[in-house]
């Protein structure tokens, strides 16, 4: 499956050529694409946080057997939660992934650029309509500190792995 | 990756936002959500769909978040209520809480402390599905039991609530069909042991050598047609509760050997030398005079003294008739539910005649008179005609034994001497009929 990954806002150098050579089948990245969106788009200034559904629905809709990945560098929230790393529309083929809260207090861009890379698998799984996985290791596990992100794999656990390489569901 | 009935989530909040926000996360989190945006709404979905879980904005135009939560309570008690709240409204909460709110999260959430509330919120879900389970299955065992709390049956009932939670042998006497092998159930599932398994083996009308097998198990070989190793009852009852009915029944050789695993734990397979630790606790039971027995010498004293370290007399039906009723109207309820025909209960003339029969086969038999007579009812009370006992009234100078022993001889011809089906006629096992055939002298003619 294509995958266009559009770059809301300039990215720190070579972390998108990092995950187009280390993001796995199914998906096979396409070269970024800028994407600018309207200055303070969805930015909420008290939180200074941006709406990560407000994005989402501002993304183009992806062709026929084409996912899309947008990558900002503004922290996101949902409306009724404090902060998320991400956000897909389950099945819809359509992921957002945010690099600032990954960012590590010591400077460490590999570090950084993992995180950023299981986070975008993580997101990607769910627009693909994985849920989260109970392997802990699993980049589908859920995660709530930069640090959590640390423990787990940059693959997908058997199981789902097994559920990506059976995608689209109507081979199932 | 283990996809199980996912819990069902209703988010119920006049923000839009929110409500598409929180879906969009539970979803990714595997919960299927349905939203609403008012109370009205939640109460259509809850109605139209059903929701496990329930999380409700506590400020809404029209109906309120805490009105909201009493109307789930009358339509739904066991659905979860999370209160959604602004730090303003905290006292609100609290007051929902003390209506019966599981637990309230203030806006805006952090994601794990949301996540933390709603795993624990699921997880009461599921317990309290598997509470409803367990209860259930309870009350399927238990009823037979049940009585008003006079009388005999209520010191039986006392007993077994003293006796389920120690480790001491059982041993339950009382004629056949008085429920034994409840009473056994019941200490089973009283008992610190309830998570471990209830194995129960007929010791009557075994040979001596399947009896051997059956309880101890067998190595490959063991024996011709032993083609693999099999393992016997007192090792499946391994920290549960090892139940032997007919335990008069059993063999003197086997007698010595079942003495042995109770004095050393440790037993062996049939055909094997490897020693295997037994952790059961043994109730057993017998419709026989064990005293007799071994005054007769048929049954080991010793053995007789491990087993009787507390005795549990059931009284037959005929000694409790107050209980007649009592269980009359449980059998009629629960087999007009099945047969789905709406019997609203006896006539006296009926319950006269329930009371005054002398109900050789015990509650199994009533249970079996009272589904017959749901079966052939067609109005909404049972009439006597309906008791299989009125037609088939016996000279008034005939003893009881006679009358038993005339009434198998027909119901076996009747059957052409399928034991199975006669004893399913009767209402009695296949183990009790064969008794009561030895005991009366009844054989194929």
């Amino acid at each position: 499956m294509r995958l266009r990954i559009l770059e809301l806002a300039p990215s720190p150098p070579g972390l998108l050529s990092y995950l187009q050579a280390q993001i796995p089948r199914p998906w096979e990245p396409g070269s970024p694409e800028a994407f600018p969106l309207p200055p303070n788009f969805a930015f909420h200034r008290l939180r200074q946080q941006a709406n990560a559904l407000a994005i989402l629905e501002a993304l183009p809709p992806p062709a026929p057997a084409e996912a899309l990945l947008a990558l900002t560098t503004t922290d996101l929230f949902l409306p009724a939660l404090t902060f998320v790393f991400g956000a897909s529309a389950l099945g819809a083929r359509r992921s957002l992934v945010s690099i600032a809260r990954l960012r590590p207090q010591t400077p460490h861009w590999q570090l950084w650029y993992r995180r950023v890379l299981v986070e975008v698998l993580h997101e990607l799984g769910h627009g693909l309509g994985l849920p989260h996985c109970p392997v802990a290791v699993c980049p589908m596990h859920q995660s709530f500190h930069p640090e959590a992100v640390d423990l787990k794999e940059d693959r997908f656990c058997p199981a789902c792995w097994e559920w990506l390489a059976a995608y689209p569901p109507s081979k199932r | 990756m283990s996809r199980s009935q996912p819990v069902r989530i209703l988010v119920v909040d006049d923000e839009e936002h929110v409500r598409t926000s929180l879906a969009c996360w539970f979803r990714d989190e595997g919960f299927e959500v349905s939203t609403a945006a008012s109370g009205r709404e939640a109460l259509q979905v809850l109605t139209r769909e059903g929701a496990d879980i329930l999380l409700v904005d506590i400020k809404m135009p029209g109906m309120d978040g805490l009105e909201l939560q009493r109307k789930v309570r009358e339509l739904a008690p066991d659905a979860t209520v999370i209160i959604m709240t602004a730090y303003a409204a905290v006292d609100t909460a609290v007051q929902a809480m003390k209506e019966g709110a599981y637990d309230y999260i203030v806006k805006p959430f952090d994601p794990e402390a949301l996540s933390r509330l709603v795993r624990k919120a699921s997880e009461r879900y599921s317990l309290l599905q598997e509470n409803r389970v367990l209860k259930a299955r309870l009350a399927a065992l238990v009823p037979v039991l049940v009585t008003r709390g006079e009388g005999a049956m209520r010191q039986v009932l006392e007993l077994i609530q003293q006796v389920a939670p120690t480790d001491t042998s059982v041993l339950i006497t009382g004629e056949s069909g008085t429920g034994k092998e409840l009473v056994a159930r019941q200490i089973h599932a009283a008992s610190p042991r309830q998570f471990g398994p209830f194995v129960a083996l007929h010791c009557g009308a075994l040979a001596e050598g399947v009896l051997e097998s059956e309880l101890f198990g067998h190595e490959r070989g063991a024996f011709t047609g032993a083609v693999g190793r099999r393992l016997g009852k007192i090792e499946l009852a391994h920290e549960g509760t090892l139940f032997l009915d007919e335990i008069g029944d059993v063999p003197p050789k086997v007698q010595v050997d079942l003495l042995r695993v109770l004095q050393d734990k440790t037993f062996t397979r049939v055909g094997g030398n490897e020693p295997i630790r037994a952790d059961f606790r043994l109730v057993a039971a017998t419709n026989r005079d064990l005293e007799a027995e071994v005054t007769a010498g048929r049954f080991r004293e010793d053995l007789f003294y491990r087993i009787n370290v507390l005795r549990i007399h059931l009284p037959p039906l005929r000694e409790r008739v107050e209980d007649i009723p009592l269980l009359a109207e449980h059998f009629l309820a629960q087999f007009s539910r099945q047969t789905a025909k709406k019997i609203t209960g006896f006539t006296p003339e009926a319950m006269a005649a329930l009371c005054h029969y002398p109900w050789p086969g015990n509650v199994r038999e009533l249970a079996n008179a009272v589904e017959r007579a749901v079966v052939l009812c067609r109005g909404d009370r049972i009439t006597p005609d309906l008791l299989p006992f009125t037609q088939r009234l016996a000279p008034e100078d005939e003893t009881l034994a006679a009358v038993e022993a005339n009434h198998i001889r027909k119901v076996l011809a009747a059957q052409q001497w399928n034991v199975t089906q006669a004893a399913r006629v009767l209402g009695i096992d296949r183990v009790t009929l064969y008794n009561k055939m030895k005991r009366y002298g009844i054989s194929r003619p």
